[in-house]
């Protein structure tokens, strides 16, 4: 539709006055109707922000009221006919199901429709039965049968999962339709996205051979540990992190699976240097914990001869190339073109391994 | 600040209060706006709220205060001056200086990588883009030529800097100049008679447009096909095209849809920006309806300055080409963005080679011609705008190539992303380009006639179905990183 502007003809101009009404009425009852969806909001901010306390609480006492109105109903209707179920109750670091020797068939609890909830409880998504059979015999992945391949992760996934995607493809003999990234979260916070659902659902939907996955880039926040949240750098944050990583490594060997771990490039702020290194030695110790797993240490990859954070780096055509983006973090084409060649590297000896003459 | 935010819900509300309570007393006004548009900009970066913290939070606010202080002392430079040549030198410096921060900001990293044996001396820095920087100069630039020209003399530099910082403008425009903001100053709004059906039905459309088509769009197909395009079918990659362009029509019109729309409650006028471009039927008819702003600025300060069509034939070639190529220049420091700009450039200059070869001096004549002549046109048009947005979004070159490639020998794979809601999104995102004018009017007409508590109440409906709609999270506006 066409935007106008100065078309002054037919209409009725109307008061500073009015306008505040229209905005009171507009404001209350948009926010009753999204009620849900606010209290989610106010749940994901960071937990030591100091308005995400006042928020949930708020938030939470809106839903209450929304829902006692029965204004919640329409949201739920909405999300239903678009096929978006409730949120789950996630534990505190999301969990996995059990293996596949004792999984549980029952699906997991969920909550009452449209209402959401805070982590605080223990479990929660099961696997769903599989159909087919375990994979545990490794085959050489042909063009016939190709290696199916699942990437995953958080913002940085995206630039350098799909130049590891695009090489993957152009092999012929592995098969990865998409890049699973989304923004802004990792295993910090499965109140706010959770990880190990959206894999138990992944792994589930696609049956993948090979998995690589990269998280870290959000994860340097506080978690709830019994309720009380904990902050990087602390034992307590550390061993939580710790358990939250190997579980998800665990549960993503299941069925035989191979898994590339990919870690976090050095950041240019200093605070988050040392996080980010706490969080790269975690993926480096809970590698060395298991066989099937690989790291791929992004760490020294884009550090500067003298071992520090460096923007420019010399690519691999001995060119001198900005690699990271203006947050002094995230990768720039150039960053990704790199990281997703050293991690397409990693993906070929696995295919040599399993036996491809590609 | 994002506008579709809880920040800016929060945000809003304040200001549009505060702003009518201090109507009355003008320079108290400017100042309240000023501070609102400086807190608005500071969201856009990471830091200490602390005024005097070294951090980015507060950093590019200040070079905002350095280019309207500096850009005024110039101004007045220009309208002292006792002859032509002191009036020439002050325009010169004016012009070089901002041109001269624009460049450092925008372009110190690319003319570093790709001119290294003229510029390989340049120490190698990560210059961080701030945020609106191309928007405040180019309307800081308006204001100094517009002096030179004796279009406007200087204003008071608390006028000059509500102008130039004012918020619903500031970080993705419209460009608005000197000579359509400042007078605004000069008269004080009824606050009995605000457009507000009008401001009303700009900021839902524009909502709708980002929060819900635009990021559709983008997730549901275009940032796939151009982030691997040989992993998809040649259908995959003809609908990712167009599921861009009109991805990037939803995403940069919406936004400035809210920008006019909130301008509009504070009692202030903005130019249109777009008018319903894909409709077009010639690539300058294209260009009279996208990015109005840029493309009036770009024609008044670059390619009549560079001599327009005064010049002869050829050199009016010339001049639509450079001008194009400029105007993709600046959106951003990248060949793929002067490939986009010498398409448009070159088509415009064919265009009118043909016009002229047929001895057709109208600026118009396709608009006007017979349903086939239009409808021919308006395929033609659609087809080299689609083409060009290829090499405008894709994040390289190669990949552009790639996805060129695909329509060519991508045929016969299946082609799981085109779905039937993705042809029906399409297909009404460019129906309704087509939607009469009077239709629009007449459906804002009936809202405005409604009592106050039901326009409340249609609106919270509007809001609400956005939200459900939209998927989680607020995708940054593509126009930010220019």
């Amino acid at each position: 539709m066409s935007e106008t502007h100065g078309d002054a003809d037919r209409r009725r101009p109307i008061s500073a006055g009015s306008v505040v009404k229209i905005g009171v009425i507009l404001y209350v009852l948009a926010a009753l109707l999204n009620s849900s969806n606010l209290e989610q909001m106010a749940i994901r901010l960071p937990l030591s922000s100091p308005t995400r306390g006042p928020a949930v609480s708020l938030t939470k006492a809106l839903h209450k009221v929304s829902n006692t109105l029965r204004l919640t109903e329409p949201g739920v209707r909405v999300d239903a006919y678009r096929g978006i179920t409730p949120p789950t109750t996630a534990g505190e670091g999301g969990a996995f199901g059990p293996a596949p020797s004792s999984v549980a068939p029952d699906s997991p609890p969920v909550t009452e429709p449209g209402a959401p909830v805070e982590s605080v409880d223990t479990t929660v998504p099961a696997e769903p039965a599989s159909t087919t059979p375990p994979e545990t015999a490794v085959r050489a992945p042909t063009a016939a049968d190709p290696a199916r391949l699942y990437i995953g992760g958080d913002s940085l996934v995206q630039g350098w999962g799909s130049v590891l995607q695009r090489l993957a493809v152009a092999t012929r003999v592995v098969d990865s339709r998409s890049v699973d990234y989304k923004p802004a979260t990792g295993l910090s916070r499965p109140d706010s996205y959770d990880w190990p659902s959206r894999l138990v659902q992944q792994m589930s939907a696609l049956r993948p051979q090979i998995v690589i996955v990269g998280f870290g880039g959000n994860d340097a926040q506080g978690l709830l540990i019994g309720g009380r949240p904990f902050q990087p750098g602390s034992p307590e944050w550390s061993a939580e992190y710790a358990s939250r990583v190997g579980a998800t490594m665990d549960y993503l060997l299941r069925d035989g699976r191979k898994v590339i771990w990919v870690g976090t490039p050095m950041p240019n702020d200093p605070t988050d240097f040392v996080r980010q290194n706490i969080i790269n030695q975690i993926y480096r110790d809970e590698t060395a914990k298991r066989a099937g797993v690989t790291f791929v240490d992004t760490w020294t990859l884009f550090e500067s001869p003298d071992h520090t954070y460096a923007a420019y780096l010399i690519d691999d055509d001995g060119q001198a190339k900005l690699m990271r983006q203006t947050d002094g973090f995230h990768l720039s084409v150039p960053g990704a073109e790199r990281l997703g060649r050293y991690v397409f590297a990693e993906l070929q000896k696995e295919l040599e391994a399993r036996g491809s003459k590609n | 600040m994002l506008f579709p935010t809880i920040q800016f819900g929060i945000f809003f509300p304040i200001v549009f209060i505060g702003s009518w309570l201090l109507r009355p007393q003008p320079q108290r006004w400017k100042l309240f706006m000023i501070a609102a548009s400086y807190v608005f900009y500071a969201f856009a970066f990471k830091g200490s709220w602390l005024p005097w913290d070294t951090g980015n939070r507060w950093k590019y606010p200040a070079l905002l205060l350095l280019v309207t202080v500096i850009n005024q002392v110039f101004v007045v430079g220009i309208f002292k001056a006792r002859n032509d040549v002191t009036r020439k030198i002050w325009a010169t410096v004016a012009v070089t200086s901002d041109l001269g921060v624009l460049a450092y900001f925008k372009y110190y990293n690319f003319g570093r990588d790709n001119f290294g044996p003229l510029l390989s001396w340049l120490p190698k820095r990560q210059v961080i883009l701030p945020v609106a920087i191309s928007f405040f100069i180019f309307q800081a630039l308006s204001y100094v030529i517009d002096a030179y020209r004796g279009k406007v003399k200087p204003t008071q530099l608390i006028d000059f800097a509500t102008y130039l910082c004012f918020f619903p403008h500031l970080v993705a425009g419209p460009i608005v100049r000197a000579t359509e903001f400042l007078p605004q100053l000069r008269v004080r709004p009824d606050p009995r008679f605000i457009d507000a059906s009008h401001a009303f039905r700009l900021i839902v459309a524009g909502m709708f447009k980002k929060v819900v088509i635009s990021a559709y769009l983008s997730h549901s197909i275009a940032d796939q096909v151009f982030t691997n395009p040989k992993g998809h079918s040649g259908l995959e990659a003809l609908f990712g095209i167009y599921a861009y362009a009109l991805q990037i029509y939803a995403d940069f019109s919406g936004y400035t849809d809210i920008a006019i729309g909130i301008a509009l409650l504070l009692g202030v006028r903005f130019p249109r920006n777009f008018d319903s471009p894909y409709t077009a039927t010639s690539l300058q008819d294209f260009w009279r309806r996208w990015h109005m702003s840029l493309s009036r600025w770009l024609r008044d300060y670059l390619y009549i300055p560079l001599g327009g069509s005064r010049k002869g034939t050829a050199r009016t070639y010339v001049n639509l080409a450079l001008t194009m190529l400029i105007g993709g220049l600046w959106h951003g420091a990248a060949w793929r963005f002067v490939i986009w700009g010498g398409i448009h450039g070159l088509g415009l200059a064919v265009e009118r080679f043909m016009n002229e070869a047929r001895g057709i001096t109208d600026d118009a004549p396709i608009e006007r011609g017979l349903v086939p002549k239009r409808l021919v046109g308006w395929i033609v048009t659609f087809h080299i705008v689609c083409f060009a947005w290829v090499f405008f979004r894709a994040e390289k070159l190669s990949l552009a190539y790639d996805v060129l490639g695909r329509l060519v020998s991508g045929w016969g794979s299946p082609s799981p992303l085109v779905t039937p809601l993705l042809g029906a999104v399409l297909a009404i995102m460019i129906f309704s380009q087509f939607v009469p004018e009077g239709f629009m009017k007449m459906v804002q007409f009936r809202f405005s006639t409604m009592p106050v508590v039901f326009q409340g109440l249609t609106l919270a409906i509007c809001f609400f179905f956005i939200d459900r709609l939209a998927p989680i999270g607020v995708q940054p506006f593509i126009y930010f990183q220019f």
